[in-house]
């Protein structure tokens, strides 16, 4: 049974509670300012044995894995309409399901797939983040002015640098201040933790990468950087040191990796705070007079599939919706105060929804010449971030390089399993038993050790660009469980984009040459929505993408209300009393992964409300 | 807050302890009586997965897999399992004991066995019929295989996790000199430097 809020007004009430909610509301409620969280998803379990359980007993042991609502009901993919706060899933991104909406949540409008998914749960969609904490870089918020490509964001590297150090205390970020000194980026303090020791894999990657060119970049050794991680390298926030769970996605055992209900725990302890699950803020109320949010219009369930139990409203001095990307302009546009805010509320310059971006992922993978051993340590230790800025940038998509450290677990769809069946069956599905022997014995020992020892993916995070085309809208048709309007999904690559897949790709086979590595990436399926054609080297390649789970752009920040939906400040430029924070507000992708610009954005925004808003 | 891993491994303590005692009492309540044919079951298993039957079935053994995974092989073809022993038992002095099961002695036995190999290794049930129907299917391996088809039954098997100790104990993992993905055993930075070598983890036949 979801709680019923306490008060009727409150200081601040944030609809959601993910990383940026939850930071928000930790620093209000540290300042005593009285808070309430709407979440519309479900609590943590009392005992986080119930996810690991749910997630050692899944056969796709997919992010969404560990979390309620269960992806299966009978054995067929939940129909989404049955669910009071459903949600994307990687299961439901396949040729099959994408555009059918009794499995997929979102109303897929192509013409290419929206591939990332996010939770609505307590602790929301970083409770299955990678962990990867990289600071943007300086050229990255200066995107027109320095290449003549998109917009500016309103800020610069130089105003958010003493918000990412403390993000970083506040994630708890394991890195070395003097090896992530590269493209400008500088620090005024140390990370609280030292830098997580980097795998084997790693180490081949960066004798084999020593004097090659990319773009005329020339890499040595140390282009291969331990990734800044909110993974704790020493015991930090009375928690435990990483112990190489291979698993921070879907979820780390021993949360040595940063969560937001890490945060969460330390908001509600603060006695400000309250969070009510289950309760799905359904509109926001504008007062015409003065352009305030005056109530949140909420709704409630006891059961994810069963029937509404309750609605409400409250109001508030200010309202912070953090719902992340899609959910966040969901609720604006269906604010529609009976038809007088009918295009939704923040909308008055039209670029609600617009410009969804998300960091399309190329893969590439194949068999090391010796022995590497992948599936320890973190899923990933190291990147290549030299390619994530350049005058390349005039005319094609930057991108960073991951390189993974759980071989081809997901590069094929879960492996070690197909391999293994592979070699017990005489199949090849995985492409490395191409006479199909079936092994039993010491042989089938032999061989499996021999090809999983060996195995190796390098990831590209390709930067999007900004298209007001790529849109999030409601869609007319298909409404969830509680009888509320889904998102529907308009996407696309640009040229731009597609030309920054396309460079990826070289340089992934550059790299694999290097390593003398065996190619056993495979071209995109027939029928592969996310499959396009471009002409490498004068003759066409087709190529493909998958989702890196980084929702961003729909509601972004700007100069003028004229060319953005908030300020600098997350503000929205038609309520005073509204903020709405996230990744929504990235004027433009760029490659490093969101979650620690969410979060110093998000510190800076407590800070402002605090000296402001709530003084 | 509770960690999960700890929970599990204090679990685990206090059954392996429960086994130790010796109070009969305790015992019965902890464990049914033993199948007759658990021995040879193990034996069986030790040829066919290449792993030494003292690993698959340690002196104390408080998961204990081994009987689930039994259970679930007896339950899925009676007959055929009943067959798949007496072959064993007849010849498991031959040292082609492994060859005659796997391939001598007929589609039924063979895919059997490869469903047991498989729940060994990976804590999964792929049931008999089904490896059967993948097996011929896969003169045309797939050429495509990258985003589209990921999980879909058509290029991949379907297949029931046996329990969530069983993913964990998979042998697969140690054939990797790794760990269950989820599940490590292992300190801080392990990751740095070279496994122990691959006899230390599965002790081969």
């Amino acid at each position: 049974m979801p709680p019923k809020p306490r008060r009727s007004h409150y200081d601040a009430v944030i609809v959601g509670s993910g990383v940026a909610g939850a930071l928000v509301a930790k620093q209000l409620g540290a300042a005593g300012k009285q808070v309430l969280i709407l979440e519309a998803g479900c609590p943590e379990p009392t005992n986080l044995n119930e996810r690991m359980t749910r997630f050692y007993r899944a056969s796709a042991k997919v992010p969404e894995s560990p979390y309620v609502p269960e992806l299966f009901t009978k054995g067929n993919l939940t129909d989404p309409a049955a669910a009071n706060a459903g949600r994307p899933t990687v299961l439901t991104l396949k040729a099959q399901s994408w555009l059918n909406p009794r499995e997929s949540y979102l109303i897929q409008n192509g013409p290419r797939p929206f591939a990332s998914t996010y939770e609505r749960a307590v602790g929301g969609t970083a409770l299955h983040w990678l962990g990867t904490s990289l600071r943007l870089v300086p050229n990255d918020f200066r995107m027109s002015q320095k290449y003549k490509r998109f917009v500016d964001w309103p800020i610069t590297y130089d105003d958010l640098e003493p918000w990412y150090c403390k993000a970083e205390r506040e994630l708890g970020v394991s890195a070395d201040r003097k090896e992530q000194t590269y493209l400008g980026l500088t620090f005024s303090q140390d990370y609280p933790m030292s830098r997580i020791p980097q795998s084997l894999i790693d180490g081949a990657v960066a004798s084999a990468i020593d004097g090659m060119r990319i773009d005329g970049i020339v890499l040595t050794k140390d282009s291969v950087k331990s990734t800044p991680a909110a993974r704790n390298s020493e015991p930090y926030q009375n928690r435990r040191v990483c112990a190489g769970n291979t698993n921070c996605i879907p979820i780390c055992p021993l949360q040595a990796k940063y969560d937001p209900t890490i945060t969460l725990n330390d908001a509600l302890a603060t006695g400000n705070v309250e969070l009510c699950h289950q309760t799905v803020a359904s509109e926001l109320t504008i007062d015409h007079a003065s352009g305030r949010v005056t109530d949140i219009k909420y709704l409630q369930y006891d059961d994810p599939f069963g029937s509404q139990s309750a609605s409400g409203s409250v109001s508030a001095k200010i309202c912070i919706v953090a719902a992340h990307a899609i959910e966040t302009p969901r609720l604006l546009l269906m604010s529609k105060n009976a038809n007088s805010t009918l295009n939704g509320v923040a909308n008055s310059s039209g670029l609600l929804g617009k410009n969804l971006m998300d960091h399309p992922f190329y893969v590439q993978w194949g068999l090391l010449p010796k022995a590497a051993f992948p599936y320890r340590g973190p899923l990933s230790t190291s990147g290549i971030e030299e390619a994530r800025d350049g005058g390349f940038r005039t005319e094609r998509a930057a991108y960073r390089v991951e390189i993974g450290n759980e071989g081809w677990n997901f590069a094929v769809g879960g492996d070690p399993n197909i391999t293994t069946v592979d070699l017990v069956n005489g199949m090849n599905n995985s492409q490395a038993n191409p006479r199909k022997e079936a092994m039993f014995g010491t042989n089938l020992v032999q061989h499996l050790n021999n090809l999983i020892t060996r195995q190796f993916r390098l990831g590209f995070l390709i930067e999007q660009s900004p298209e007001e085309r790529n849109r999030v809208e409601l869609s007319t048709q298909y409404v969830d469980h509680l009888n509320l309007p889904r998102p529907q999904i308009s996407y696309d690559l640009s040229d731009y984009t597609k030309a920054g897949i396309a460079a990826a790709k070289q340089a992934a086979e550059t790299i694999f040459n290097r390593l003398g590595a065996t190619q056993f990436t495979t071209d995109p399926d027939p029928d592969d929505p996310s499959a396009f054609e471009w002409t490498m080297n004068g003759k066409p390649e087709r190529l493909g993408y998958l989702g890196a789970g980084h929702i961003i752009g729909t509601y972004r920040m700007g100069s003028n209300k004229l060319n953005s939906v908030v300020d600098s400040d997350q503000r929205a430029w038609d309520h005073s009393n509204l903020f709405l924070i996230g990744s929504g507000v990235f004027p433009t992708s760029a490659t490093g992964n969101p979650t620690l610009t969410i979060a110093a954005l998000c510190l800076r925004t407590a800070d402002k409300i605090i000296a402001k808003d709530l003084r | 807050m509770e960690l999960s891993r700890r929970n599990l491994l204090v679990g685990l303590a206090a059954t392996a302890a429960l086994g130790t005692v010796g109070s009969p009492i305790a015992a019965m309540a902890q464990t049914p009586p033993e199948d007759p044919d658990l021995d040879s079951f193990v034996q069986l298993s030790s040829e066919l997965t290449g792993i030494s039957a003292i690993k698959l079935s340690p002196n104390i053994d408080p998961v204990n897999v081994k009987s689930q995974y039994l259970k679930k092989a007896k339950d899925a073809r009676p007959e055929v399992f009943q067959r798949m022993l007496q072959i064993y038992d007849k010849n498991k002095a031959d040292p082609e004991v492994g060859n005659i099961i796997m391939n001598l002695s007929g589609e039924d036995v063979r895919f059997l066995a490869r469903s047991i190999i498989l729940a060994w290794y990976l804590g999964a049930w792929y049931d008999p019929a089904l490896l059967q129907k993948h097996s011929y299917r896969a003169v045309d391996s797939p050429k495509y295989y990258y985003t589209a088809r990921r999980y879909s039954a058509e290029a991949l098997i379907p297949f029931d996790v046996i329990s969530p100790a069983a993913y964990t104990q998979g042998w697969v993992w140690r054939v990797a000199q790794a760990h269950p993905m989820g599940y490590s055993e292992l300190q801080f930075g392990n990751w740095s430097t070279e496994p122990p070598e691959l006899e230390k983890f599965i002790s081969m036949t």
